[in-house]
């Protein structure tokens, strides 16, 4: 481990770059006036990307409505799921009387609901949305409770000698205490989230990215499905490496305490 | 809080205990445990752990309770606290019954590192349990830093507790004790996690730290050394459930030294005494299981 | 019932019989508000049907072909396409673990890679080779390698070290490291890679279903949803989480025999 770790500076780029370029320099010359249907040119595909989405309307009319309800979606998630998880995660009771139904929900694939919520808001942003929402809030929901739950005896005790308000105790106690846990069921939901605004764009929708892709396969516009699919992972890629950096940001503490002391 | 000098002037402990100890309150007995008894039950099984454990100790006494691993010293202790309510009997601090945590009474656990937070700072962990209404915050920091200038950490506020050995960060988690400004400071095996010269001078420091502020300090060990060496008097836990088997006055000088001290013939007494004590508690068990077998 | 409250434990944890109770009690609860909203009108009948009318949906569901055989392809491709993640994630995992040139060569692609949805590749997938039983298994496969082989290439990098001096100590063989060793330790890291993996596998598995309308649980919910028959797309759902409880069950079944040293599962017999 520590002898893997010693490489750095442009010899680590260059080694972890020469692969990807390869792939694309590939791609390109061996695609460069491709005459076969399904293959278009990486140049073609990447200039209609370009005209599409950068110059035209498209960032404006697809992609910041995509981007907005996945934000929406998403953010919801995030402060619902977490401000449940800490409520249910506090009371064994009413833990306990909901176990059975969280443990369905979290269990469902979410694009089963694809019917019941289409068939409730119709086509829209309503429905991507809620979608989002009811397929990505469980595994935050079910981690936060997980987390909330594992405070140690001896930090129970603590609290309660030194008589710490139920405020102090959530917001210095339980939400750090927490919070690696936390964040790893923000992780699976961002993925969950991810897949759920493309399939919602996909199935209840008349614009956004998910839309636009099917569209074009459904069209039989090849380099158009190529330039969106292209997208999707751009977009899915950026949206994880923003969510990482938030991830190091807040638990800062917790990565500098791992390389001091060598524990978890 | 009843006497508005003593946080002005940073006075930790000391002008309280004094102002207190010398007026009306005097006489009456900071804790006092009266018949403390306490069984566990799970199901059918049930553990008799305490019975009938009774002492008292005064403002400004260092008292250690000690016992053999698994006497119960720790549930004595959570009954103290406010942690846990006894089966039978009861505990007073400052006369009154204790049924939750009282706010003058801190305690030092066992593992520092468990107890402080590690995603805060050392001086954040202090400061955490100093509620407004006793501590005003602007107050607060002459408060955090004379704490931990009291412990030896001066300077280290800023640090992070995982950023420190062992005894350090025991040191701040006394730290937050003493900042807390309580009346009676529990401590619950407070050195059973540190090697063996960081233990010598924890002693030192805490039995310099409770001399000098006429700290009111119950000490929770199973170490027969630290115990004699340490305190006022020493209360003997025994038995399978645990009793109070002696309480011992430790008539050494105040003046403590870990090399003086212990060469005294007297410590040597007091400490074959209560070593004696520990002994023949344990054979009475063996004795009592041995009966049963045959 | 309120007996079984009271008999908390010391860390404020229920006692397990207490915790079933409370959930049953939770969901029977829940079906009987939702029952009773239903056949006041609190909710109309045709966007949330009664609980009644689910159940005779459900009921009139197990007793066709179709739905077994829709049930089937689901589940077999999601098994099928598992096995192949493992047989891809494993050796992968170990080639990456091994050398560090292909650790940092594959570095960019692999983190490039996983954050893409495998849904977004559908359309491009069906245009270049139409709806088959192959492109569905590529799309889980594509879809839901990345846990796998991420939980893995950790696990082998978390292996205690003192456990392999302990075996170069006492001069274990190869097989005997591997076998004593490194599966042991990587096996709670596969575990939960696979909890994951198969959430994923099987999401995408219905998504494709559903808009390719292969045949599926996926086309079901298509199918209820086009001809408006809400109490099937209820009674679908309820099968699907089903289906999802009893992939997370398989999985957690895995880990009671396979972990009964571990920490986790000592715990849980403990509890």
């Amino acid at each position: 481990m520590t002898a893997k770790t010693t490489l750095r500076g442009w010899r680590l780029v260059l080694l972890r770059a020469w692969l990807p370029v390869t792939l694309v320099v590939l791609w390109w010359t061996l695609s460069a006036g491709s005459e076969a249907l399904y293959f278009p040119p990486l140049q073609e595909i990447l200039t209609t990307l370009v005209d599409e989405w950068i110059l035209g309307p498209r960032w404006r009319d697809d992609l910041l409505p995509s981007l907005a309800n996945f934000t929406i979606g998403f953010g919801v998630s995030v402060l619902l799921g977490t401000a449940l998880g800490v409520l249910l995660g506090m009371s064994p009771v009413v833990r306990a009387l909901f176990a059975p139904v969280l443990t369905f929900f979290r269990s469902l694939p979410s694009p089963a609901l694809i019917p019941i919520v289409l068939g409730i808001l119709g086509i829209g942003a309503g429905m991507n949305i809620s979608l989002i929402v009811l397929g990505a809030i469980w595994p935050i929901l079910l981690n936060t409770i997980d987390g909330v739950r594992s405070v140690d005896t001896q930090l129970r005790e603590m609290v309660r000698s030194y008589r710490l308000t139920r405020r102090q105790v959530i917001t210095y106690v339980i939400l750090p205490n927490a919070g690696p846990q936390i964040f790893a069921g923000y992780r699976i939901s961002l993925q969950i989230a991810i897949i759920l605004i493309v399939v919602s764009e996909m199935v209840g929708a008349t614009h956004g990215l998910g839309y636009y892709v099917l569209e074009s396969q459904q069209l039989f516009m090849v380099t158009q499905t190529w330039v969106g699919t292209i997208l999707l992972g751009i977009i899915g890629y950026l949206l994880t490496l923003i969510f990482l950096r938030i991830e190091r940001r807040v638990l800062r503490w917790q990565i500098r305490m791992r390389q001091a002391t060598g524990a978890s | 809080m009843a006497d508005p000098d003593a946080a002005g002037d940073g006075g930790v402990v000391t002008d309280k205990t004094r102002t207190k100890a010398d007026g009306i309150m005097g006489e009456q007995h900071i804790l006092d445990l009266q018949n403390v008894g306490k069984t566990y039950s799970t199901g059918a099984v049930s553990a008799r752990i305490l019975d009938g454990v009774e002492f008292t100790v005064d403002r400004g006494e260092f008292v250690c309770v000690v016992g053999p691993s698994g006497a119960g010293k720790t549930t004595l202790l959570k009954c103290i606290a406010g942690l846990t309510s006894p089966t039978t009997g009861r505990t007073l601090f400052e006369g009154e019954e204790v049924t939750e945590p009282p706010a003058k009474l801190a305690v030092i656990f066992q593992d520092y590192s468990r107890s402080l937070l590690p995603w805060l700072t050392v001086a954040k962990n202090i400061e955490l349990p100093l509620q407004k209404a006793r501590f005003p915050a602007k107050e607060r920091p002459d408060i955090i830093t004379e704490a931990l200038s009291n412990v030896g950490l001066e300077g280290k506020g800023s640090v992070y507790p995982w950023e420190m050995s062992g005894g350090m960060q025991q040191r701040a988690a006394i730290a937050r004790g003493l900042a807390y400004q309580p009346d009676v400071l529990l401590m619950d095996e407070p050195f059973a996690a540190v090697d063996a010269q960081t233990r010598i001078d924890l002693e030192d420091l805490v039995l310099g730290m409770s001399r000098r502020l006429g700290m009111t300090v119950l000490f929770v060990t199973h170490d027969i050394d630290e115990a004699v060496y340490m305190a006022h008097r020493v209360v003997v836990l025994s038995g399978t459930p645990a009793k109070v088997a002696r309480d011992i006055p430790v008539d050494l000088p105040d003046e403590r030294d870990q090399v003086t001290t212990k060469n005294l013939p007297r410590y040597g007494k007091l400490r074959a005494e209560v070593f004696g004590l520990i002994q023949e508690a344990k054979h009475a068990v063996t004795r009592d299981i041995g009966m049963v077998r045959a | 019932m309120s007996q079984v409250v009271v008999n908390r434990r010391a860390s404020g944890t229920l006692s397990r019989q207490a915790e079933l109770t409370l959930g049953a009690v939770g969901l029977i609860g829940l079906v009987l508000l939702w029952q009773v909203a239903s056949v006041t009108g609190l909710v109309s009948e045709r966007v949330v049907p009664a609980p009644t009318d689910v159940a005779g949906a459900l009921g009139r569901l197990v007793t066709t072909g179709d739905f077994w055989g829709a049930v089937w392809a689901t589940v077999s491709i999601t098994v099928i396409g598992m096995v192949v993640i493992l047989l891809i994630a494993v050796p992968a995992a170990m080639a990456i673990h091994a050398s560090r040139i292909v650790e940092h060569s594959t570095w960019f692609l692999i983190e490039f890679l996983k954050p893409i949805p495998g849904v977004a590749l559908i359309p491009l997938a069906l245009l270049l080779w139409g709806p088959t039983d192959g492109v569905k298994l590529f799309l889980i496969v594509f879809g839901s390698l990345w846990p796998m082989l991420t939980q893995l290439v950790y696990g082998l990098r978390e292996i205690p070290g003192l456990a392999l001096e302990m075996a170069r100590v006492y001069r274990f063989g190869f097989w005997q490291r591997i076998h004593r060793i490194t599966i042991p330790s990587v096996l709670p890291f596969t575990l939960t890679g696979l909890r994951i993996s198969v959430t994923i596998a099987l999401i995408i598995a219905i998504v494709t279903e559903y808009i390719v309308g292969m045949s599926g649980l996926g086309s079901l919910l298509a199918l209820a949803q086009l001809n408006g028959v809400v109490d099937q797309a209820f009674a679908l759902l309820l099968v699907s989480g089903l289906l999802g409880l009893a992939f997370s069950g398989a999985v957690a079944a895995l880990s009671g025999p396979l972990l009964f040293w571990h920490p986790s599962q000592r715990e849980r017999r403990n509890a």
